[in-house]
């Protein structure tokens, strides 16, 4: 295709609206590190102290394993009932088929802040409120449609020949899904997997509604710091970290396996 | 059609079904169920018998409207700036085909950022952006345009601003699907033809696009409406909206079946809009014969 030169016109107000887009995340990074106490701008000096004390705040570090274990356990639930069920739309024809489609999708159909709600009423009632399994599986629920998005797409990449070919070659169905299928989906499904992490790890809506006061996510923790004592430069750092965390992972998956077709 | 494999496919779905009809169905149902009952003080659990006070309530005071209102203002404004902002991007964007593709992808790959990392780290940005004396207001005030710091946080225009830069990937993802699908020949045979190009962006691009315009503010203007980080943080507490006064009554007054009404009520009367709509254009159809009315 030809390129089309654009005027200088949009290409600045196209860069303007992007500085605009990006300003907030990186003026949070550059401000993780200033060494005082208040913020200025620009920072007189560079430090790591805020990262240093939020990898020393005990508070922070436990709600930091709070978060990926979260995350973890969450993925690897929406796996496991979301790799059967795609598999079943992908390769099966059945009444209700849109319905289950639906259903794996539902979290993304509603505003997250009304299942909050929701969930928050329902969990109180159920005596679910703050426990790790109230935590896991509304997390589970709020990243299916991310997980079940990608292998969808990669079950329909994957030619039903060669499951047939694999079955008629003596290969039991579980035998020829361990060995053809799922192999040749992994890396749709860890696209997912690590997108549902994303998801999960940088909830706040859900997690503030119903996480009560014993396991805390990280994000959470960030929130309720900010609440109480306006600017805190540990809450910061810790986001800093976890910005350059994702921006990393973006870049790795764009990079080697241009994770943006997806969206 | 019942066919043997059915119950095998049932039991490939059958998990999935029942972890969503617990997690999301039933709280659901239970919300609307909740709304309909009333607080009881002092306790988690209300008072399981059917009323409206909650609905009367929310139509009684003029406060709970105002915060409809508000959030409805916000919301619109914000989805005007969104879209005003994010089409030039995305037209840009869109125009980095063939020997540019690779900066199309280091585009997009900075346009989604916000995305992906969640609401609330970009809103910690914009405080340490928005307060009294920081990076905005110091700038002003060094540059001289302006002599008293402006309140930002703690009024609509802060939470506007940042409801403009959270959701602008839902406005840019739509218009560059829409822009890109756009036959490029078309545009040079309306230039070739003697169009100068504010009108070829006028009677080609612009109508062309539109399906990208109006999937981007529906989307944009749904996620603002029910913005929940946004508001609170840059609101600071002194701006209610929709999503913050639903919280404040459910986590801090811990009035579950009022939260539940104030949640579900914009959703009751657009349902009632629409049933609305619906009788009246049955009722209009059976009263003026078609002939008429055409």
């Amino acid at each position: 295709m030809e390129t089309r030169r654009s005027s200088i016109g949009l290409v600045v107000v196209a860069y303007m609206t992007l500085c605009f887009t990006l300003l907030p995340i990186v003026v949070l990074i550059v401000a993780a590190f200033n060494p005082a106490e208040y913020f200025t701008f620009p920072p007189d000096d560079w430090s790591f102290r805020w990262f240093a004390a939020f990898f020393r705040d005990r508070e922070y570090q436990s709600a930091l394993r709070v978060s990926i274990a979260l995350a973890g356990y969450s993925v690897v639930i929406a796996l496991a009932v979301g790799l059967p069920a795609t598999y079943a739309l992908s390769r099966y024809k059945f009444a209700g088929r849109n319905v289950v489609h639906t259903f794996l999708m539902s979290s993304l159909f509603l505003p997250r802040v009304i299942w909050a709600i929701a969930l928050l009423q329902f969990y109180a009632v159920l005596d679910l409120l703050g426990t790790p399994v109230g935590l896991v599986m509304a997390h589970a629920v709020l990243v299916l449609p991310y997980v079940a998005r990608m292998t969808l797409t990669s079950f329909a990449y994957v030619s039903q020949n060669l499951e047939q070919a694999a079955r008629s070659l003596g290969a039991s169905p579980v035998r020829s899904f361990f060995e053809v299928t799922l192999p040749l989906v992994l890396p749709g499904v860890i696209v997912g997997a690590v997108f549902g992490f994303v998801i999960s790890f940088t909830d706040v809506v859900v997690s503030v509604f119903i996480s009560g006061v014993r396991f805390i996510p990280l994000l959470v923790r960030i929130y309720v710091e900010q609440r109480g004592q306006g600017i805190d430069p540990t809450a910061i750092a810790a986001s800093a970290v976890v910005i350059g965390v994702i921006v990393i992972l973006e870049l790795l998956g764009e990079r080697f396996i241009r994770w943006s077709r997806f969206i | 059609m019942r066919v043997p494999g059915n119950t095998k496919r049932f039991l490939l779905v059958a998990p999935a079904l029942i972890l969503v009809a617990i997690v999301f169905l039933v709280p659901l149902g239970h919300l609307v169920v909740f709304s309909f009952w009333k607080a009881v003080p002092g306790s988690n659990l209300p008072e399981r018998t059917f009323s409206l006070d909650n609905f009367e309530r929310i139509l009684s005071d003029i406060y709970y409207f105002e915060v409809y209102w508000r959030t409805i203002r916000i919301s619109t404004i914000a989805t005007i700036v969104t879209l005003l902002m994010g089409y030039p991007l995305a037209l840009y964007v869109s125009r980095q085909v063939g020997a540019r593709k690779s900066l199309k992808g280091i585009l997009m790959v900075l346009v989604l950022l916000p995305t992906v990392g969640g609401g609330l780290i970009q809103t910690l940005g914009w405080i340490v952006l928005m307060l009294p004396f920081g990076i905005i207001n110091g700038t002003l005030i060094e540059l001289h345009l302006i002599e008293r710091p402006l309140k930002l946080l703690g009024k609509d225009i802060g939470i506007i601003i940042g409801l403009t830069q959270a959701f602008m990937p839902l406005m840019v993802l739509p218009l560059v699907t829409a822009l890109s699908k756009i036959d490029a020949g078309l545009e040079q045979a309306a230039r070739s033809l003697g169009a100068g190009p504010a009108r070829v962006f006028r009677e080609v691009t612009l109508p062309l696009s539109l399906p990208g315009i109006l999937g981007g503010t529906l989307l944009v203007f749904m996620a603002h409406l029910t913005s929940f980080v946004t508001p609170l943080l840059l609101g600071q507490g002194k701006v209610q909206v929709y999503s913050t006064l639903a919280y404040q009554q459910a986590i801090e007054v811990l009035d579950y079946p009022f939260a539940s009404a104030f949640a579900l009520f914009p959703f009751a009367v657009a349902i009632a809009a629409w049933l609305a709509w619906r009788v009246a254009k049955y009722l209009f159809r059976l009263a003026v014969p078609a002939s008429l009315a055409r």
